[in-house]
């Protein structure tokens, strides 16, 4: 700065003081990096909805109703029994064909949470499925007299099963709830139809639900009933062939376990929420052995905070608002789609099931996953700086505290208000302060800057009116005295620094001539 | 089976009538020692004075208050049996006190005005004095002696004679008498009589008291004495007199004028039956059967018009025999007695009487009457059907030799099934009503076997149960009704839907 001072000091200052600050390396800590400049809450649109391997389908719900579509069919195939679960359920398609159903004289059973547990159900729901909880209601009340509906808080797992006594008996499992938007593609969700031998697990898991775990039917309109707990002789309950959590069966938990335990080179997991202890250590330690681990979830600050120690392990961790499927898949060898969450809710103490996958069907879901990964524009990164950012970021907080949306600006100019310094000779030392940039970013704080430039004009002292001069022959300048106040006149730099020292002596201030 | 209550109000007339009327009295009770010597060798004077007087044994207030005892027709000598009042003493003999004296020169200058009314009427009732009464408007009362009256105040020398027991010692209670100090010491020796015996039994003496009295009889078959009730006339002395002057002015008045010989024909049945058969022993039913002796009624008598109203409950059950309660509401006051009835039928008698046109269908099923019925007749009461048991209203029902009563409540009248085809359908239905919660097959045959013994006092159950639908016709007719009834249908459907198949 102090080169930029020679010559006609008024000449000099005709241009603003500016100067440029880099924060292109300051730490923002564990954030969630948005990779695009698209819309990321926009609802997932799959480019091909239904997939076939083998006789098994996958369907990812969308605008084009095609699951709908395939569950009337399925439904109105039925001749002896529709047994049906599934955490919320709104009026649909499907509920007109259980209605329907039920009326050509089918057995209709519903596993279903009730309103109180809806509303206890505090990280499942997507934000707008509680708006839903008064429609589930009312349908569940549409369904008294024809179809029997039983209750708990811990009812999850979403499939629908078909005759699942019969030869011809037909099925479905979901990672959405059946409710209308996610049936029509709102999320990010996967749906596969059933064999019969996994239809009969599924039935062995749903009479265990029905019978021993249910805490309320509704067999009246308005009025749901607690249940007694009475064994019937002849109930046989079956047997759970496919992994499951369900009473104390953990068997999901062991397959999930296994499958991140087993994995050599590459896993990755999908769920909408993330708190099971034993994955999470599962995950650490695949990470440390090499694995190349990848996940897909929403971005939040409770999955965040399990997932960053998987990060800093090596993880990848990508994120989509609307993330709710619930799959794993190691080495594209083994995996499974499952209606759990990686919670211990969903893997230790409720209703859940899933479906283990290889081959053909296991490649069919890593490519849906594969076609998911690229709309999920979230990356959950450690050690965040903005130089790392082009674009938005979810910051994440270590008190726990929801994510805080931020956006990160490549650069930034600010004018500052001018400087009016009461002697020349201060302008030689004067620099703009770094405590600028801190106010500045303090007043905007959804912004992260990675470089700011200030700009600030430099006004230099005059001699004030009606001064009068003084004559000292010790002194070479010209010197004027205003009340007690004495004033050297300067014109340039070169002079200011030669007036410092008798302006010292004089206790004067340098300035310039009117 | 409920009791059954049958009500009805029931008649009562009121007439009036001067008498003496025994009643229990408290302070009387110290005569029961007296009664109870009876059971340790006999009553006499010399055991009264010793034992609870604890004076010697020739005292003269044991042979007093024996005599008193006599008066009261609690005791008699054992010599003697039967009426009483004909007996003379022959060992008691008596002079006059000097208060005797002095009535004794009043009555034999005819100066009744100077003796007090209340002695005079207690000479008139020890038939000692003629009591008359003469006029109408203005009432006057002559007294005059009359031949026992004579026979003792007019006597020379003031020698009495022999004297009824009663007589001498209510002339001796009055003053007028008492016994002489040289009678022989010897003692008699006294039986209880039936009032003796009854008053040491009940722990109660009765008391005569002569006056006015309101006796309410009626003629209802339920009570087994006419008489109901007994009041004293109130007001005392006055209330007698002014008896006299109602009693007169109606036989003086209108349809009575010149009727007086009819005056006995006026008063009902149960009333001159009652004259005749005193002294009559009675239990008031009415009056919290309170037991009294009536003796000595006077030949004129009075109707009376009571203002309450008396009702009756029989109530009848099967373990005890019909009970009676006697129900007086006079203004806002109710007042309830249980008392005795003639009223004896069986509770299957009085259904009989009940259900006179179903009498056939009725039959005592261990000891219940029970009601034979077809399922037609029950199937659309739930209840009659679940419970076996009838609650219906017989109106104005009449009991043969009783008459009518009130319309009756016959609550949980046990039901069977005539024939094995209505109890095959009745069992039916509660077979359907007893699914209450989810019913597999192996619950619902033993639900089958439970109500299957639902009539197994009258039909072998395995019959029954033969004509009950299997499992299977029931999920067929639990679906037949689905809209009416859908919790039975997935009782019974879930459980047959909801279970794993066999063999898979």
């Amino acid at each position: 700065m102090r080169e930029k001072f020679v010559g006609d000091i008024t000449a000099s200052l005709v241009e603003p003081l500016q100067e440029t600050f880099d924060l292109s390396t300051k730490d923002l800590g564990t954030c969630w990096v948005k990779l695009s400049q698209g819309n990321s809450n926009a609802p997932y649109i799959a480019e091909k909805t239904v997939h076939l391997s083998g006789k098994r389908q996958f369907i990812i719900p969308s605008e084009d109703g095609a699951l709908l579509t395939a569950i009337e069919t399925m439904i109105g195939n039925a001749k002896e029994m529709v047994c049906v679960s599934s955490f919320l359920i709104q009026e649909s398609r499907m509920t007109d064909a259980l209605l329907e159903a039920a009326n050509r004289g089918v057995g209709v059973f519903v596993l279903t949470a009730r309103e109180d547990d809806l509303k206890r159900a505090d990280d499942d729901l997507i934000d707008f499925e509680r708006e839903q909880i008064k429609d589930h209601i009312a349908l569940l009340d549409q369904f008294a007299g024809k179809v029997l509906v039983r209750t708990s808080e811990c009812f999850h797992a979403k499939y629908i099963l078909v005759d699942p006594r019969s030869a011809d008996a037909s099925g479905i499992m979901m990672t959405c709830n059946a409710t209308k938007d996610p049936m029509l593609g709102s999320n990010i969700e996967v749906v596969l139809t059933l064999t019969p031998s996994e239809v009969r697990s599924f039935f062995a898991h749903f009479l265990r639900g029905f019978w021993n775990m249910a805490d309320h039917e509704l067999l009246e309109k308005g009025e749901l009933r607690g249940v007694k707990k009475e064994s019937l002789a002849s109930i046989s309950l079956g047997n759970l062939t496919l992994p499951a959590t369900v009473e104390d069966v953990r068997s999901l938990e062991e397959q999930v376990l296994n499958i991140i335990r087993n994995a050599r080179r590459d896993l990755i997991l999908t769920a909408w929420s993330f708190d099971s202890e034993a994955v999470h250590a599962a995950v650490l330690d695949a990470c440390q052995r090499g694995v190349q681990v990848t996940v897909l979830t929403r971005p939040h600050h409770r999955t965040t905070r399990v997932l960053r120690d998987c990060v800093q392990a090596g993880a990848k961790v990508f994120g989509h608002p609307r993330l709710h499927a619930k799959c794993v898949i190691a080495d594209a060898r083994t995996g499974l789609v499952m209606t759990a969450n990686m919670t211990a809710l969903g893997l230790q103490t409720g209703f859940e099931t899933a479906v283990p996958l290889e081959g053909s069907a296991l490649d069919t879901l890593k490519n849906i996953i594969d076609d998911w990964r690229s709309v999920c524009d979230w990356n959950l990164m450690d050690q965040v700086t903005p130089a790392m950012v082009n674009g938005s970021i979810l910051q994440f907080s270590k008190e726990g505290t929801p994510l805080v949306s931020r956006t990160v600006i490549p650069g930034e100019g600010k004018s500052l208000s001018a400087f009016r310094p009461d002697s020349c000779d201060k302008i030689l030392e004067y620099s703009i302060g770094r405590k600028e940039i801190d106010r500045i970013m303090a007043s905007d704080p959804q912004k992260v800057f990675r470089q700011v430039t200030l700009k600030q004009m430099i006004i230099p002292p005059h001699l004030p009116e009606g001064s009068k001069e003084e004559i000292r022959k010790d002194v070479q300048f010209p010197l004027f005295r205003r009340g007690k106040e004495r004033y050297i006149i300067v014109k340039t730099w070169e002079e200011v620094r030669a007036a410092q020292e008798p302006a010292r002596k004089l206790n004067a201030k340098i300035v310039v001539d009117m | 089976m409920k009791e059954i209550t049958l009500k009805r109000n029931i008649n009562v007339e009121s007439y009036e009538a001067l008498m003496d009327v025994w009643r229990s009295k408290d302070e009387y009770k110290f005569l029961l020692p007296v009664l109870a010597l009876s059971e340790e060798g006999g009553i006499t004077d010399e055991l009264v004075n010793t034992r609870l007087f604890g004076v010697s044994e020739d005292d003269p207030r044991g042979r007093r208050l024996l005599e008193v005892m006599e008066g009261y027709r609690l005791i008699e000598k054992a010599s003697s049996r039967g009426v009483l009042t004909n007996e003379h003493s022959d060992h008691m003999g008596y002079r006059f006190t000097e208060r005797g004296q002095l009535i004794r020169e009043h009555l034999q200058q005819g100066q009744y005005g100077g003796l007090y009314e209340e002695l005079l009427q207690d000479l008139s009732r020890l038939q000692i004095l003629q009591r008359t009464t003469r006029g109408f408007l203005d009432l006057k009362v002559e007294y005059s002696l009359n031949h026992l009256g004579k026979e003792i105040f007019m006597s020379a020398g003031g020698i009495l004679p022999e004297l009824p027991l009663g007589v001498a010692s209510e002339l001796e209670t009055l003053g007028i008498i008492e016994p002489q100090q040289n009678q022989s010491t010897s003692s008699a020796y006294y039986e209880l009589t039936e009032t003796g015996r009854r008053a040491l039994q009940e722990d109660k003496v009765l008391v005569p008291e002569r006056g006015v009295f309101t006796l309410t009889g009626t003629t209802d078959p339920l009570f087994v004495e006419p008489v109901i009730d007994c009041q004293p006339k109130e007001g005392g002395k006055d209330a007698r007199q002014e008896f006299d002057r109602i009693v007169k002015s109606s036989w003086n008045g209108g349809k009575n004028q010149g009727k007086n010989q009819d005056q006995k024909l006026n008063t009902p049945v149960w009333f001159d039956k009652l004259r005749r058969a005193t002294p009559k022993v009675l239990t008031l039913a009415a009056q919290d059967r309170e037991i009294i002796q009536i003796t000595d009624i006077d030949e004129k008598t009075n109707p009376v018009q009571t203002g309450g109203r008396i009702s009756v409950n029989v109530r009848c059950s099967l373990r005890s025999a019909p009970e009676m309660e006697v129900i007086t509401i006079s203004g806002k006051k109710e007042k309830k007695t249980a008392t005795e009835t003639t009223f004896n039928l069986t509770l299957m008698d009085i259904m009989r009487c009940l259900f006179h046109a179903k009498q056939h269908d009725l039959f005592e099923c261990g000891d219940v009457p029970t009601l034979l019925v077809a399922y037609d007749e029950v199937k659309g009461s739930p209840s009659e059907i679940n419970h076996m048991r009838r609650t219906t209203t017989v109106r104005t029902p009449e009991i043969q030799g009783f008459g009518r009563f009130e319309d009756v409540t016959v609550s949980d009248l046990p039901l069977l099934p005539r024939t094995l085809e209505d109890a095959g359908s009745w069992v039916r239905d509660c077979l359907i009503n007893g699914i209450t919660t989810y019913t597999d097959e192996i619950s619902y045959n033993q639900l089958c076997d439970r109500e299957s013994t639902r009539f197994s006092e009258r039909f072998d159950p395995e019959q029954v149960k033969s004509r009950l639908p299997t499992y299977q016709d029931m999920r067929v007719i639990v679906k037949e009704r689905r809209e009416a009834d859908p919790d039975r249908y997935w009782f019974v459907t879930a459980p047959a839907l909801l279970t794993f198949p066999e063999g898979v």
